[in-house]
Protein backbone atom coordinates (compact mmCIF):
# COMPACT_ATOMS: atom_id res chain seq x y z
CA UNK A 1 0.00 0.00 0.00
CA UNK A 2 2.87 2.27 1.26
CA UNK A 3 4.89 1.52 -2.00
CA UNK A 4 1.88 1.96 -4.38
CA UNK A 5 1.10 5.30 -2.48
CA UNK A 6 4.40 6.73 -3.46
CA UNK A 7 4.52 5.49 -7.10
CA UNK A 8 1.09 7.47 -7.20
CA UNK A 9 2.52 10.73 -5.84
CA UNK A 10 5.89 10.42 -7.87
CA UNK A 11 3.77 9.61 -11.27
CA UNK A 12 1.26 12.31 -10.75
CA UNK A 13 4.11 14.80 -10.35
CA UNK A 14 6.03 13.45 -13.15
CA UNK A 15 2.82 13.32 -15.56
CA UNK A 16 2.50 17.04 -14.53
CA UNK A 17 5.64 17.66 -15.37
CA UNK A 18 5.94 16.27 -19.21
CA UNK A 19 2.55 17.37 -19.61
CA UNK A 20 3.98 20.96 -19.04
CA UNK A 21 7.25 20.08 -20.81
CA UNK A 22 5.05 18.69 -23.78
CA UNK A 23 2.51 21.75 -23.95
CA UNK A 24 5.22 24.38 -23.68
CA UNK A 25 6.99 22.25 -26.54
CA UNK A 26 4.14 23.63 -28.45
CA UNK A 27 3.55 27.12 -27.33
CA UNK A 28 7.40 27.92 -27.94
CA UNK A 29 7.42 27.00 -31.71
CA UNK A 30 4.37 29.33 -32.05
CA UNK A 31 6.14 31.93 -30.23
CA UNK A 32 8.91 31.74 -33.06
CA UNK A 33 6.50 33.28 -35.82
CA UNK A 34 5.59 36.44 -36.27
CA UNK A 35 1.73 37.62 -36.22
CA UNK A 36 0.60 39.00 -39.91
CA UNK A 37 -0.59 42.61 -40.19
CA UNK A 38 -3.78 41.44 -41.36
CA UNK A 39 -4.20 38.20 -38.49
CA UNK A 40 -3.54 41.28 -35.71
CA UNK A 41 -6.68 43.28 -37.65
CA UNK A 42 -8.54 40.53 -37.86
CA UNK A 43 -8.26 39.47 -34.30
CA UNK A 44 -8.52 42.88 -32.72
CA UNK A 45 -4.69 42.90 -31.13
CA UNK A 46 -3.08 45.49 -30.42
CA UNK A 47 0.80 45.78 -29.69
CA UNK A 48 3.28 42.87 -29.09
CA UNK A 49 1.74 40.47 -27.00
CA UNK A 50 -1.51 39.18 -26.42
CA UNK A 51 -3.17 38.93 -23.05
CA UNK A 52 -3.98 35.17 -21.57
CA UNK A 53 -7.65 36.47 -21.69
CA UNK A 54 -8.14 36.58 -25.19
CA UNK A 55 -7.14 33.29 -25.36
CA UNK A 56 -10.90 31.81 -25.14
CA UNK A 57 -12.15 34.47 -27.86
CA UNK A 58 -9.49 34.23 -29.89
CA UNK A 59 -10.20 30.09 -30.00
CA UNK A 60 -13.69 30.97 -31.13
CA UNK A 61 -12.39 32.94 -34.05
CA UNK A 62 -10.25 29.92 -34.99
CA UNK A 63 -12.96 27.52 -35.09
CA UNK A 64 -14.66 29.21 -37.47
CA UNK A 65 -12.05 28.90 -40.25
CA UNK A 66 -10.98 25.17 -41.63
CA UNK A 67 -8.39 23.27 -40.33
CA UNK A 68 -4.96 23.99 -41.70
CA UNK A 69 -2.19 21.05 -41.53
CA UNK A 70 -3.90 18.95 -38.90
CA UNK A 71 -3.54 22.12 -36.00
CA UNK A 72 -6.21 21.12 -34.37
CA UNK A 73 -4.31 17.94 -32.18
CA UNK A 74 -1.76 21.37 -31.29
CA UNK A 75 -4.65 23.37 -30.91
CA UNK A 76 -6.41 20.59 -28.46
CA UNK A 77 -2.71 20.68 -26.55
CA UNK A 78 -2.51 24.12 -25.90
CA UNK A 79 -6.59 24.85 -25.07
CA UNK A 80 -5.65 21.57 -22.14
CA UNK A 81 -2.63 23.81 -20.95
CA UNK A 82 -4.37 26.86 -20.77
CA UNK A 83 -7.24 25.39 -18.66
CA UNK A 84 -4.27 23.50 -16.50
CA UNK A 85 -2.82 27.20 -15.90
CA UNK A 86 -6.08 28.23 -14.81
CA UNK A 87 -6.18 25.90 -12.43
CA UNK A 88 -3.16 26.85 -11.08
CA UNK A 89 -3.38 30.26 -11.32
CA UNK A 90 -6.67 30.00 -9.06
CA UNK A 91 -5.42 27.71 -6.48
CA UNK A 92 -1.93 28.73 -5.85
CA UNK A 93 -2.36 32.61 -7.17
CA UNK A 94 -3.51 33.69 -3.61
CA UNK A 95 -0.70 32.08 -2.02
CA UNK A 96 2.02 31.90 -4.37
CA UNK A 97 2.35 35.20 -6.08
CA UNK A 98 5.32 33.65 -8.47
CA UNK A 99 3.47 30.99 -9.51
CA UNK A 100 0.57 33.01 -10.45
CA UNK A 101 3.33 35.26 -13.17
CA UNK A 102 4.23 32.36 -14.59
CA UNK A 103 0.87 30.73 -15.43
CA UNK A 104 -0.13 34.51 -16.20
CA UNK A 105 2.75 34.40 -18.57
CA UNK A 106 2.52 31.11 -20.38
CA UNK A 107 -0.91 31.52 -20.56
CA UNK A 108 -0.54 34.84 -22.85
CA UNK A 109 1.99 32.46 -24.57
CA UNK A 110 -0.74 30.05 -25.10
CA UNK A 111 -3.05 32.83 -27.05
CA UNK A 112 -0.40 33.95 -29.04
CA UNK A 113 -0.50 30.43 -30.64
CA UNK A 114 -3.98 30.81 -31.01
CA UNK A 115 -3.71 33.85 -32.87
CA UNK A 116 -0.66 32.34 -34.59
CA UNK A 117 -3.35 29.23 -35.65
CA UNK A 118 -5.50 32.23 -36.64
CA UNK A 119 -3.10 33.58 -38.81
CA UNK A 120 -2.43 30.30 -40.42
CA UNK A 121 -6.11 29.49 -40.87
CA UNK A 122 -6.92 33.07 -42.61
CA UNK A 123 -4.08 32.74 -45.29
CA UNK A 124 -4.76 29.41 -45.61
CA UNK A 125 -8.87 30.07 -46.18
CA UNK A 126 -7.70 33.04 -48.50
CA UNK A 127 -5.72 30.48 -51.03
CA UNK A 128 -8.86 28.57 -51.00
CA UNK A 129 -11.16 31.66 -51.57
CA UNK A 130 -8.57 32.35 -54.38
CA UNK A 131 -7.94 29.09 -55.83
CA UNK A 132 -11.80 28.12 -56.25
CA UNK A 133 -13.44 31.12 -56.33
CA UNK A 134 -11.21 33.59 -58.27
CA UNK A 135 -9.45 30.68 -60.00
CA UNK A 136 -6.15 32.07 -59.94
CA UNK B 1 -20.39 -4.72 -21.89
CA UNK B 2 -18.64 -2.66 -23.88
CA UNK B 3 -20.47 0.55 -25.47
CA UNK B 4 -19.94 2.12 -28.90
CA UNK B 5 -17.42 4.90 -26.78
CA UNK B 6 -15.57 1.75 -26.19
CA UNK B 7 -15.48 0.49 -29.48
CA UNK B 8 -14.53 3.76 -31.01
CA UNK B 9 -11.48 4.23 -28.77
CA UNK B 10 -10.58 0.96 -29.51
CA UNK B 11 -10.92 1.29 -33.29
CA UNK B 12 -8.79 4.87 -33.00
CA UNK B 13 -6.42 3.11 -31.09
CA UNK B 14 -5.84 0.30 -33.79
CA UNK B 15 -6.26 3.19 -36.91
CA UNK B 16 -3.28 5.25 -35.29
CA UNK B 17 -1.03 2.09 -34.84
CA UNK B 18 -1.41 0.82 -38.50
CA UNK B 19 -0.84 4.52 -39.37
CA UNK B 20 2.26 4.46 -37.67
CA UNK B 21 3.85 1.92 -39.12
CA UNK B 22 2.37 2.24 -42.86
CA UNK B 23 3.47 5.58 -42.85
CA UNK B 24 7.33 4.87 -41.22
CA UNK B 25 7.59 2.35 -44.04
CA UNK B 26 6.15 4.16 -47.07
CA UNK B 27 8.94 7.54 -45.86
CA UNK B 28 11.92 4.83 -45.37
CA UNK B 29 11.62 5.29 -41.77
CA UNK B 30 10.87 2.24 -40.35
CA UNK B 31 14.23 0.86 -39.60
CA UNK B 32 15.53 4.40 -38.27
CA UNK B 33 12.66 4.32 -35.42
CA UNK B 34 12.96 0.40 -35.60
CA UNK B 35 12.20 -0.14 -32.00
CA UNK B 36 8.90 2.81 -32.18
CA UNK B 37 7.24 0.76 -34.96
CA UNK B 38 7.87 -2.75 -34.03
CA UNK B 39 6.04 -1.82 -30.68
CA UNK B 40 2.77 0.04 -32.67
CA UNK B 41 2.98 -3.54 -34.79
CA UNK B 42 2.87 -5.50 -31.35
CA UNK B 43 -0.11 -3.37 -29.90
CA UNK B 44 -1.69 -3.52 -33.38
CA UNK B 45 -1.91 -7.30 -32.77
CA UNK B 46 -2.62 -6.93 -28.68
CA UNK B 47 -5.35 -4.88 -30.28
CA UNK B 48 -6.66 -7.24 -32.63
CA UNK B 49 -5.90 -10.31 -29.81
CA UNK B 50 -8.01 -8.76 -26.99
CA UNK B 51 -11.22 -7.95 -29.44
CA UNK B 52 -10.95 -11.31 -30.50
CA UNK B 53 -10.77 -12.54 -26.86
CA UNK B 54 -13.68 -10.44 -25.58
CA UNK B 55 -16.05 -11.47 -28.52
CA UNK B 56 -15.31 -15.43 -27.88
CA UNK B 57 -14.46 -15.35 -23.98
CA UNK B 58 -16.23 -12.12 -22.72
CA UNK B 59 -15.18 -9.18 -21.03
CA UNK B 60 -14.97 -10.54 -17.60
CA UNK B 61 -13.82 -13.82 -18.61
CA UNK B 62 -10.38 -15.38 -16.79
CA UNK B 63 -9.37 -16.24 -20.31
CA UNK B 64 -9.24 -12.11 -21.78
CA UNK B 65 -8.24 -11.23 -18.13
CA UNK B 66 -5.25 -13.73 -18.93
CA UNK B 67 -4.63 -12.36 -21.95
CA UNK B 68 -4.92 -8.81 -21.33
CA UNK B 69 -2.73 -8.49 -18.19
CA UNK B 70 0.13 -10.21 -19.23
CA UNK B 71 -0.15 -9.04 -23.20
CA UNK B 72 0.41 -5.50 -21.77
CA UNK B 73 3.14 -6.49 -19.33
CA UNK B 74 5.23 -7.74 -22.41
CA UNK B 75 4.00 -5.26 -24.12
CA UNK B 76 5.70 -2.68 -21.37
CA UNK B 77 8.79 -4.67 -21.66
CA UNK B 78 8.12 -3.94 -25.63
CA UNK B 79 8.32 -0.29 -25.05
CA UNK B 80 11.32 -0.53 -22.73
CA UNK B 81 13.27 -1.14 -26.07
CA UNK B 82 11.74 1.84 -27.24
CA UNK B 83 13.21 4.42 -24.64
CA UNK B 84 16.43 2.55 -25.54
CA UNK B 85 15.88 3.70 -28.76
CA UNK B 86 15.49 6.90 -28.17
CA UNK B 87 18.52 6.81 -25.72
CA UNK B 88 20.42 6.15 -29.07
CA UNK B 89 18.94 8.49 -30.73
CA UNK B 90 19.70 11.09 -28.20
CA UNK B 91 23.30 9.91 -27.70
CA UNK B 92 23.98 9.43 -30.96
CA UNK B 93 26.06 12.35 -31.95
CA UNK B 94 28.37 11.28 -28.60
CA UNK B 95 29.18 7.70 -30.66
CA UNK B 96 28.00 6.30 -27.58
CA UNK B 97 25.89 3.63 -28.98
CA UNK B 98 27.64 0.61 -27.76
CA UNK B 99 27.44 1.69 -24.45
CA UNK B 100 23.54 2.29 -25.29
CA UNK B 101 23.43 -1.43 -26.25
CA UNK B 102 25.27 -2.57 -23.49
CA UNK B 103 22.89 -0.98 -20.97
CA UNK B 104 20.10 -2.12 -22.83
CA UNK B 105 21.33 -5.88 -22.94
CA UNK B 106 21.44 -5.58 -19.00
CA UNK B 107 18.21 -4.10 -18.67
CA UNK B 108 16.84 -6.81 -20.79
CA UNK B 109 18.05 -9.95 -18.60
CA UNK B 110 17.53 -7.96 -15.30
CA UNK B 111 14.21 -7.71 -15.70
CA UNK B 112 13.74 -11.29 -16.82
CA UNK B 113 15.58 -12.07 -13.98
CA UNK B 114 13.15 -9.86 -11.33
CA UNK B 115 10.07 -11.05 -13.14
CA UNK B 116 11.19 -14.38 -12.91
CA UNK B 117 11.56 -14.17 -9.09
CA UNK B 118 8.65 -12.92 -8.34
CA UNK B 119 6.76 -15.25 -10.91
CA UNK B 120 8.19 -17.54 -8.91
CA UNK B 121 7.56 -16.47 -5.69
CA UNK B 122 3.93 -15.96 -6.12
CA UNK B 123 2.96 -18.66 -8.63
CA UNK B 124 0.65 -20.17 -5.85
CA UNK B 125 -1.03 -16.72 -6.04
CA UNK B 126 -1.23 -15.53 -9.84
CA UNK B 127 -3.58 -13.39 -8.87
CA UNK B 128 -5.96 -10.08 -10.14
CA UNK B 129 -4.47 -8.17 -7.59
CA UNK B 130 -0.58 -9.52 -8.58
CA UNK B 131 -0.58 -8.54 -12.49
CA UNK B 132 -2.16 -4.92 -11.50
CA UNK B 133 0.91 -4.55 -9.01
CA UNK B 134 3.27 -6.21 -11.56
CA UNK B 135 2.15 -3.81 -13.98
CA UNK B 136 2.03 -0.91 -11.82
CA UNK B 137 5.94 -1.68 -11.28
CA UNK B 138 6.70 -2.48 -14.68
CA UNK B 139 5.43 1.14 -15.77
CA UNK B 140 6.99 2.58 -12.56
CA UNK B 141 10.29 1.57 -14.54
CA UNK B 142 9.82 2.53 -17.57
CA UNK B 143 8.95 5.95 -15.86
CA UNK B 144 12.28 6.11 -14.07
CA UNK B 145 14.17 5.24 -17.53
CA UNK B 146 12.08 7.63 -19.65
CA UNK B 147 12.81 10.43 -16.76
CA UNK B 148 16.49 10.22 -17.27
CA UNK B 149 16.37 10.00 -20.61
CA UNK B 150 14.70 13.41 -20.33
CA UNK B 151 17.22 14.93 -17.97
CA UNK B 152 19.76 13.86 -20.60
CA UNK B 153 17.58 15.50 -23.53
CA UNK B 154 17.96 18.93 -21.15
CA UNK B 155 21.05 18.60 -20.37
CA UNK B 156 22.49 17.68 -23.76
CA UNK B 157 20.53 20.61 -25.20
CA UNK B 158 18.69 18.16 -27.78
CA UNK B 159 17.42 20.20 -30.33
CA UNK B 160 15.08 18.27 -32.58
CA UNK B 161 11.55 18.44 -32.03
CA UNK B 162 10.88 15.23 -33.03
CA UNK B 163 12.75 13.43 -31.01
CA UNK B 164 11.83 15.55 -28.09
CA UNK B 165 8.40 14.91 -29.04
CA UNK B 166 8.58 11.23 -28.72
CA UNK B 167 10.32 10.82 -25.50
CA UNK B 168 7.55 13.46 -23.80
CA UNK B 169 5.11 11.88 -24.91
CA UNK B 170 5.96 8.31 -24.09
CA UNK B 171 6.67 9.95 -20.87
CA UNK B 172 3.23 11.32 -20.14
CA UNK B 173 2.05 7.50 -21.02
CA UNK B 174 4.12 5.98 -18.87
CA UNK B 175 3.58 8.53 -15.82
CA UNK B 176 -0.13 8.08 -16.56
CA UNK B 177 -0.35 4.35 -16.86
CA UNK B 178 1.61 3.87 -13.27
CA UNK B 179 -0.29 6.61 -11.93
CA UNK B 180 -3.44 4.25 -12.95
CA UNK B 181 -2.05 1.19 -11.69
CA UNK B 182 -0.89 2.44 -8.67
CA UNK B 183 -4.98 4.18 -7.86
CA UNK B 184 -6.02 0.66 -9.05
CA UNK B 185 -4.06 -0.89 -6.59
CA UNK B 186 -5.05 1.49 -3.94
CA UNK B 187 -8.80 1.69 -4.90
CA UNK B 188 -9.34 -1.50 -6.41
CA UNK B 189 -13.20 -0.57 -6.55
CA UNK B 190 -13.04 2.80 -8.61
CA UNK B 191 -14.81 2.42 -11.77
CA UNK B 192 -12.45 5.12 -13.46
CA UNK B 193 -9.13 3.31 -13.42
CA UNK B 194 -10.95 -0.03 -14.06
CA UNK B 195 -12.41 1.03 -17.22
CA UNK B 196 -12.68 4.82 -18.33
CA UNK B 197 -8.58 5.58 -18.26
CA UNK B 198 -6.48 2.61 -19.15
CA UNK B 199 -8.23 2.76 -22.92
CA UNK B 200 -8.02 6.96 -23.18
CA UNK B 201 -4.06 6.57 -21.93
CA UNK B 202 -3.76 4.03 -24.36
CA UNK B 203 -4.27 5.54 -27.23
CA UNK B 204 -2.41 8.44 -26.08
CA UNK B 205 0.72 7.53 -27.30
CA UNK B 206 -0.28 6.13 -31.23
CA UNK B 207 -2.23 9.47 -31.18
CA UNK B 208 0.86 11.29 -29.80
CA UNK B 209 3.35 9.41 -31.98
CA UNK B 210 1.53 9.56 -35.37
CA UNK B 211 1.13 13.07 -35.05
CA UNK B 212 4.90 13.83 -34.32
CA UNK B 213 6.11 11.56 -37.22
CA UNK B 214 3.60 13.19 -39.67
CA UNK B 215 3.45 16.22 -38.93
CA UNK B 216 7.27 17.39 -37.33
CA UNK B 217 9.22 16.65 -40.03
CA UNK B 218 13.08 15.22 -38.89
CA UNK B 219 15.27 18.49 -39.64
CA UNK B 220 12.87 20.70 -37.42
CA UNK B 221 14.60 22.60 -34.53
CA UNK B 222 13.83 24.26 -31.56
CA UNK B 223 16.17 24.92 -28.33
CA UNK B 224 15.35 23.18 -25.21
CA UNK B 225 16.29 26.55 -23.65
CA UNK B 226 12.94 27.78 -24.43
CA UNK B 227 11.28 24.68 -22.18
CA UNK B 228 13.06 25.53 -19.62
CA UNK B 229 12.36 29.87 -19.49
CA UNK B 230 10.22 30.83 -22.21
CA UNK B 231 10.16 34.57 -22.38
CA UNK B 232 7.20 36.84 -22.51
CA UNK B 233 6.01 38.35 -26.13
Amino acid sequence: MIMAGVILVVSLYLLTLFFVSYCRLQVAAGRRVDLSDSAREAAGIEGQGVSGEEFQRLRKLVDLCPETNGDAYKLGAVRAYHAFLGMVQMLFGPMIPAAAAWATNERSGCAYYAAVALDARIAHTRRIYERDFLGQ
Amino acid sequence: MLGPLDYFVWILGLALEVFVVVFSVTRRQFLRYLPLNLYMLADAMFTVGSFYFVMHYGLQSLAYRYFYYYGDSLLTILLYFCVLGLYQHVFEEMEASKYVRAASLMLLVGTALVSFVIVRQSQDHLTGRFVVELSQNLYFVGLVLIYILWGAVMKLRETRMRVIQLVLALGIYFSAYSATYALRNLFPGLVLVRTILPPLVGTWLPLAWAYTLWRVPEETRLATAQLAASHAR
